[in-house]
């Protein structure tokens, strides 16, 4: 492997495991926010204890997000410097704007709401949660536009090999953008529903004591996921549209259809002169994962809607089950997803711009091996923790602790030296 | 506007530095000042509700770096990935430690996290002296030729290293209930007199090693904004004496900042001349004028709610 195959299997890892994080997080605050809400109107304790459980897996996943996106910003600097100096007055301007418009907000009042837990008044405390969700969405709308630039670029023009911004409107309503956006929302829609159904089963099946609230929580997934699994179809074919205008090659390869590829081929060749301009065509197979999983997807849905009436879904156990099998699935899904974006994307970093062999930093292979291996090892090792933590934290059940703990009571005495004993909450 | 974004880089570095310059500082200090599993719980807790809206300061500016110097972006950081790829590694595992302690109990889990939470604080805090070095040889443009790991960034790692302790530990003074506040107040006036002596031998040393232009014009601002973070430590020192805490942290606040305005005053054209394109800049300084003032309020904000004392009462997390 040379240093640009490296780069980029650096950004494939590093990408999916901030994304299978963060797809969770935009998924569960919609939770939390919707049980935040419940309580503060309805004052019912079953609300309380649920945000706070649902509200502790977020937190925790939380920042595994954010190590993983810290690593990612960090990269386009490190590993991509031709992308900064050919498209960098493009390419830089939803970037910085992401960070300065989503992330300031969220982090700030994220820390507030973990910590201002009981103590900043009852309605003040459900804003902040309510803008730290919508502060994600927008991250995440952001975050999309700039690599949407990279598959359909737009707003721009090149002068002596440099891009310039000429229309900012137009990267905001970039048409690959905007189907893409929807599309990952829905997306998260369907993650959060399946985790949060799928831990709810897991503690229906191991007789918690909290029925009453397990079964709301599970309810309440069952509902949303045909809200996510319909407009993920949708809009997932709706991208395809998108796709044939401005990448070709990427459709073909998606269906592996040899007539179009050769078809496609020969424009392509036209267009940008003698050379092989079609991704690999294996990126058919994450795709059909995708397309036929969500099929299932969609009719288990509307199964899982009627199983509903009578509380059938807990009664007959056979679809709790199911439930528990099926959390690493919208995981899976997410990374094919991207699997066929952005490998699709190739030869070129920015389609028919720059090529991702131009957009590398000049690194010598001992050197990308080097990070990539340290990236590699620091981010696996993390994610596996997060991953034990979050099982367990899953598996505890509903604790009135969770959140919002005081200092005072996290053990006996503020006094005792004995570190010996265990060492409290 | 391009000064307006040097600017603006400024206030999120300076800011940044200033605001997790405490969560670095104190994260050295739980292990070797916290005596008990409580003590260091409230240490944690002192700069638990600021962390995430501290780190996110280097965050945009890292976003700002790309969308307004996007040259500067591949360059500083290019040439410098030694030092900023370990650096990452360093922010992350730092994350990783206070997220991660306090979510098992058992005494062996949480030291073992303290215990990675003072090494990476340490190497942080270093790890940024590396950067001021390496910004001054670099932005500076004297001509001397130094390895981004020479004894020059030793000297600064050290001094640093020193500097972001007594930040920390004034802050601990600061939020910490009385009793252990009055402890952790010692070693910070231990640690306040040897940072601004290290600061001060860091800045003859810079002035005089050739670092930057041999010009009057480049090396007395230079002197005087490293002389003035020198005393920086001094002040906190005698704040502390008058019970005036929170003053104190002011004044080492200044001590974190001064060296960034060295470079500041060494290498603001640098940084300005590699600024983006006017059209690409006009949008952004639009959406960055339009969003500043709130991100000031609910920062401020935040410092409002968490301004007292951490006491039994207080939300833990970390
Ligand atoms: C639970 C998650 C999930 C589900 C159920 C689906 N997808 Fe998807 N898909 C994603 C999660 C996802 C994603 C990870 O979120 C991607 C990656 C980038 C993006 O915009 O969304 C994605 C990308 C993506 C793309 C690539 C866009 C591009 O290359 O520009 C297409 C064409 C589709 N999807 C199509 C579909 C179709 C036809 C689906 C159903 C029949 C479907 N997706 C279900
Ligand atoms: C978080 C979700 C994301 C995932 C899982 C992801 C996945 C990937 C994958 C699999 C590759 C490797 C492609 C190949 O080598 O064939 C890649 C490359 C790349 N992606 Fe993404 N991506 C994500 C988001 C983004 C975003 C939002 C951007 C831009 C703002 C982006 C920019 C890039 C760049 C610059 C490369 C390297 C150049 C290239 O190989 O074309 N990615 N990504
Ligand atoms: C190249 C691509 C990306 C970069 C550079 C990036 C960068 C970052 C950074 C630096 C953070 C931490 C912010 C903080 O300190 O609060 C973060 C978190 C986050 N990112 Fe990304 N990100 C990328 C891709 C994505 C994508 C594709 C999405 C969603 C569609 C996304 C959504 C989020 C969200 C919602 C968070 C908050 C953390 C969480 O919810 O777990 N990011 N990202």
């Amino acid at each position: 492997m040379d240093a640009v195959e490296i780069s980029r299997l650096q950004f494939a890892v590093t990408g999916s495991v901030h994304y299978l994080f963060v797809t969770l997080s935009l998924g569960l605050v919609l939770f939390v926010v919707a049980f935040q809400t419940l309580w503060t109107f309805r004052k019912d304790p079953v609300h309380e204890r649920l945000t706070k459980f649902w509200g502790r897996l977020y937190v925790v996943n939380y920042g595994a997000g954010i190590i993983g996106g810290l690593v990612m910003e960090f990269q386009f600097g490190l590993n991509w410097a031709g992308l900064a100096h050919v498209t960098g007055n493009v390419l830089g301007g939803p970037i910085a704007i992401e960070t300065l418009v989503a992330f300031f907000i969220e982090a700030t009042f994220l820390g507030m709401w973990i910590f201002g837990w009981g103590r900043i008044p009852r309605l003040l405390h459900l804003g902040l949660i309510w803008v730290v969700a919508i502060t994600a969405y927008v991250s995440a709308y952001w975050i999309l536009a700039a690599n949407a630039f990279l598959q359909h670029p737009v707003g721009h023009e090149i002068r002596d090999g440099v891009a310039f911004l000429t229309d900012f409107g137009a990267l905001m309503r970039n048409p690959n953008l905007l189907d893409a956006v929807q599309h990952v929302v829905s997306a998260a829609v369907v993650t959060g529903a399946l985790f949060v159904a799928g831990v709810s089963a897991w503690q229906l099946l191991r007789r918690t004591p909290d029925v009453i609230e397990f079964r709301r929580s599970l309810r309440f997934a069952v509902v949303a996921l045909p809200i996510g699994v319909y407009p993920a179809i949708h809009f997932g074919f709706l991208q395809e549209v998108v796709i044939e205008q401005s990448q070709p090659g990427k459709l073909a390869a998606m269906y592996a259809d040899p007539e179009r590829t050769l078809r496609v081929q020969q424009e392509l060749a036209a267009r940008f002169g003698p050379g092989d301009w079609l991704p690999p065509d294996w990126v058919s197979v994450p795709y059909q994962i995708m397309m036929q999983t969500t099929f299932g997807l969609a009719l288990l849905s509307i199964v899982l809607l009627v199983l509903l009436i009578r509380n059938w879904v807990v009664r007959l156990r056979v679809p709790l089950y199911l439930l528990v099998a099926l959390i690493p699935v919208p995981f899976v899904l997410v990374i094919c997803g991207w699997l066929v974006r952005e490998v699709g994307r190739q030869p070129w970093a920015v389609y028919g711009v720059l090529s991702t062999e131009d957009a590398a930093s000049p690194l010598s292979t001992g050197a990308a091996a080097a990070s990539f291996t340290g990236f590699a090892v620091v981010l696996g090792g993390l994610v596996l923790l997060n991953i034990v933590l979050l099982g367990r934290f899953a598996r505890r059940g509903i604790e009135d602790d969770a959140l919002g703990m005081p200092l005072g009571a996290t053990l006996g005495s503020s006094t005792s030296d004995d570190d010996s004993v265990l060492v409290g909450r | 506007m391009d000064l307006f974004f040097v600017l603006l880089l400024g206030l999120l570095l300076g800011g940044y530095l200033v605001l997790d310059g405490f969560d670095i500082g104190s994260g050295m200090l739980v292990r070797p000042l916290g005596r008990t599993e409580w003590e260091r719980r409230a240490m944690i807790t002192a700069f638990g509700p600021f962390l995430l809206g501290n780190e996110v300061w280097l965050v945009a500016t890292g976003g700002v770096l790309f969308g307004a110097f996007p040259l500067l972006e591949g360059e500083v950081l290019g040439e410098l990935r030694a030092l900023v790829w370990p650096l990452l590694v360093v922010w992350v595992v730092r994350d990783a430690a206070v997220w991660s302690r306090s979510r098992l109990p058992g005494a062996r889990w949480r030291g073992f996290w303290d215990t990675t939470l003072a090494v990476v604080s340490t190497v942080f805090a270093a790890g940024w002296g590396v950067v001021v070095a390496n910004l001054m040889i670099r932005l500076g443009d004297g001509g001397a030729a130094h390895p981004v790991y020479g004894w020059f960034s030793l000297l600064w790692a050290v001094t640093m290293a020193v500097v972001f302790a007594g930040h920390g530990a004034v802050f601990l003074t600061a939020r910490l209930p009385q009793v252990p506040a009055a402890a952790v107040a010692g070693t910070a006036r231990r640690l306040l007199p040897a940072g601004a002596g290290l600061l001060a031998v860091a800045t003859v040393v810079t002035v005089a090693a050739g670092v930057l232009p041999q010009r009057a014009g480049a090396l007395v601002p230079v002197a005087l904004a490293g002389f003035a973070a020198a005393a920086a430590p001094l002040g906190a020192r005698v704040l502390l004496g008058r019970g005036r805490p929170g003053l104190a942290l002011a004044a080492t606040a200044g001590a974190v900042v001064g060296p960034l305005l060295m470079v500041a005053t060494a290498g603001w054209v640098v940084v300005r001349d590699s600024a983006a394109d006017p059209a690409s800049l006009s949008v952004l300084g639009g959406v960055a004028a339009a969003v500043l003032p709130v991100i000031v309020l609910s920062q401020a904000w935040m410092w409002w709610v968490f301004r007292h004392r951490v006491d039994e009462r207080s939300v833990v997390f970390f």
